[in-house]
């Protein structure tokens, strides 16, 4: 039995099928409460985990493909900005750019072109969010891997350590191609995204063995596109905590109407 | 294909989170059972009489302790008072001894051969019956009350069966022309049961249930004059009301929407748990703690499932 021909099948594009915007998915002010939150949660548990020490290099990986690592890394970068952190988003998958399609930004002079010496100086783009720098892929190169492995790169995270709090990557999968792995001696850390209901627990293992295997460390999962109906633990934090859809609903009613700026005192207090 | 180990957690968690499906499944297993019922098996009838028994007392004589019919009647005999459990043990046995009549063929051929020239006797089922004839001095003299001690003295009597009761069987068919009853023991005694009354304690209620309406009537009236006879050979008095038919018409239902509804369950839930246990997706945070010790530093939501929120 061919399993794999038979997903492949349900690859094939529906007719007439509207293309979905991404960047529909980056995370706003007006951003669902729960999905808000748990960026939030997210960012706080970053936080915790990062060293004392310099500017910390976080690679957000998955196992295979389409889990929402550049989503999530873009949403990271963004929640990291709106604590006030000042925030690099480097788009490290050259192979299937996605940060500068996402921020509508060019993709021009990017990370590509400064590994392979194009350009002398990295090409940091303030994007519309506050604190928050992106740096595109660039142009798809031959050789993404051998790039990644350059020397250069190395120099770009001293650049931008001293102009940034976090640095985020958006790295391609680690089952399918090993541009991922080969930054793990330069890295803090990866962080890892499991796509809820979708990854199979085999794939995840073997992409920590990779990991592991070239001696990089993984700082978390995160659980992505989790729906509290068909989740067991429904979201993490929330029901554990008492944080029921009823309580969910009225709480963030009264976050809406009767204290906008709570929101805002929230992120000064994790920026500090 | 790798297989998931589960917990007692994850097998309830299937129950808490289908419980809605397992719930459908089940009602409708059920309601498929009780349909089936109702649709494929024959409609079963029931005919009841209530005994009420009256025994003779004399005052407090010593009570023995015995469960044997003969010995009861012997009791009833004596004036003896009867309690209430072993009037309907009295009863029971009457009943157990009415209705058995396995015979082996071997057994059936020498009675045969024995009494060929009264070879009814044969066809009536003879069955014998211990019948107390006298007591016997033990010499030991009881510590209680100073009494001699008697063992009861038995002799074996063959008797044959009632003839009313033989022929509500031939009338319904359930005797050959040779008047070789057809109907097993078992099967007569599943269509007869036997209920102490909570409300009144001298009352037990005789109900014969069966596919045919009349038999289980007759059945009920040829039960009911076998009952009386024994309690009365014996000194004792039954008042009854007459044996009457139920009208209603009931089916097992409940025995197989049970079954059916169980089944169902059970089938759904096996079907859940073999989904379970071949899904190797990652769900949730207990699934990631199995595949490595690393945190979940967070759960993020459904994009969609929030923008409809």
């Amino acid at each position: 039995m061919n399993i794999p021909f038979l997903k492949n099948i349900c690859l094939f594009k529906k007719k007439n099928a509207v293309p979905v915007d991404k960047s529909t998915y980056l995370l706003t002010p007006d951003a669902p409460f729960a999905i808000a939150e748990a960026y939030r949660m997210l960012r706080t548990n970053i936080m915790y985990s990062a060293g004392q020490e310099g500017t910390p290099i976080y690679a957000i990986t998955s196992a295979m493909p389409h889990e929402g690592k550049s989503i999530n890394c873009s949403n990271i970068a963004i929640s990291f900005a709106h604590a006030g952190k000042r925030v690099l988003l480097i788009d490290g998958d050259m192979r299937n750019p996605t940060v500068a399609p996402l921020f509508k930004e060019s993709s021009k002079n990017g990370l590509s072109e400064y590994l392979a010496s194009v350009v002398p100086e990295p090409n940091f783009i303030p994007s519309k969010y506050e604190n928050l720098t992106l740096m595109v892929a660039g142009h798809k190169p031959p050789n993404p891997a051998e790039l990644l492995g350059n020397k250069r790169i190395a120099e770009l995270f001293e650049i931008a350590r001293e102009k940034f709090d976090y640095i985020f990557i958006d790295l391609p999968p680690v089952n399918m191609i090993s541009d991922a792995t080969i930054l793990a001696k330069d890295i803090s850390g990866y962080l890892f995204v499991v796509d809820s209901g979708h990854t199979h627990s085999g794939a995840v293992k073997r992409a920590l063995d990779s990991i592991r295997m070239v001696g990089g460390s993984v700082i978390g999962f995160a659980l992505n596109r989790v729906n509290p109906k068909k989740s067991d633990g429904a979201l993490y934090g929330y029901k554990s905590y008492g944080y029921s859809r009823r309580y969910y609903k009225n709480y963030y009613n009264r976050y809406n109407t009767k204290n906008s700026d709570v929101e805002t005192e929230e992120q000064e207090t994790d920026a500090e | 294909m790798e297989a998931n180990s589960l917990s007692f957690k994850d097998l309830f968690s299937i129950i808490r989170r289908f419980w809605i499906l397992l719930l459908i499944v089940t009602v409708v297993g059920g309601a498929f059972g009780a349909i089936y019922a109702s649709a494929t098996l024959d409609p079963m009838y029931s005919a009841s009489v209530m005994l009420e028994v009256h025994n003779y007392t004399n005052g407090d004589d010593a009570f023995i302790n015995t469960n044997s019919e003969f010995e009861l009647a012997e009791k009833l005999k004596a004036g003896h008072i009867l309690t209430v459990t072993e009037s309907y043990n009295y009863l029971k046995e009457v009943l157990v001894a009415l209705t058995h009549w396995e015979i082996s063929e071997a057994e059936y051929l020498a009675l045969e051969k024995e009494h060929s020239e009264n070879i009814s006797f044969v066809k009536d089922y003879p069955y014998t019956e211990r019948k107390l004839i006298g007591y016997e001095d033990t010499g030991n003299v009881s510590s209680t009350d100073g009494l001699p001690i008697l063992k009861p003295l038995y002799e074996n009597v063959e008797k044959t069966r009632p003839a009313y009761f033989l022929d509500v069987l031939s009338e319904f068919g359930y005797r050959d022309q040779n008047g070789v009853i057809t109907l097993t023991p078992s099967a007569i005694r599943s269509m007869i049961s036997i209920s102490e009354n909570e409300d009144a304690v001298n009352f037990f209620k005789i109900t014969v249930s069966s596919t045919n309406k009349q038999f289980a009537l007759y059945l009920t009236q040829a039960l009911e004059k076998v009952l009386i006879e024994k309690f009365v050979n014996y000194g004792s008095v039954i008042t009854n009301s007459d044996p009457r038919a139920n009208d209603g018409v009931s089916y097992p239902l409940k025995k197989y929407t049970a079954i059916a509804a169980v089944a169902s369950f059970v089938l759904c839930y096996g079907v859940l748990l073999l989904i379970k246990l071949f899904n190797t997706r990652v769900t949730n945070e207990e699934e990631l703690k199995r595949i490595a010790n690393i945190p979940l530093l967070a759960s993020i939501p459904d994009f969609n499932f929030g923008k409809q929120k």
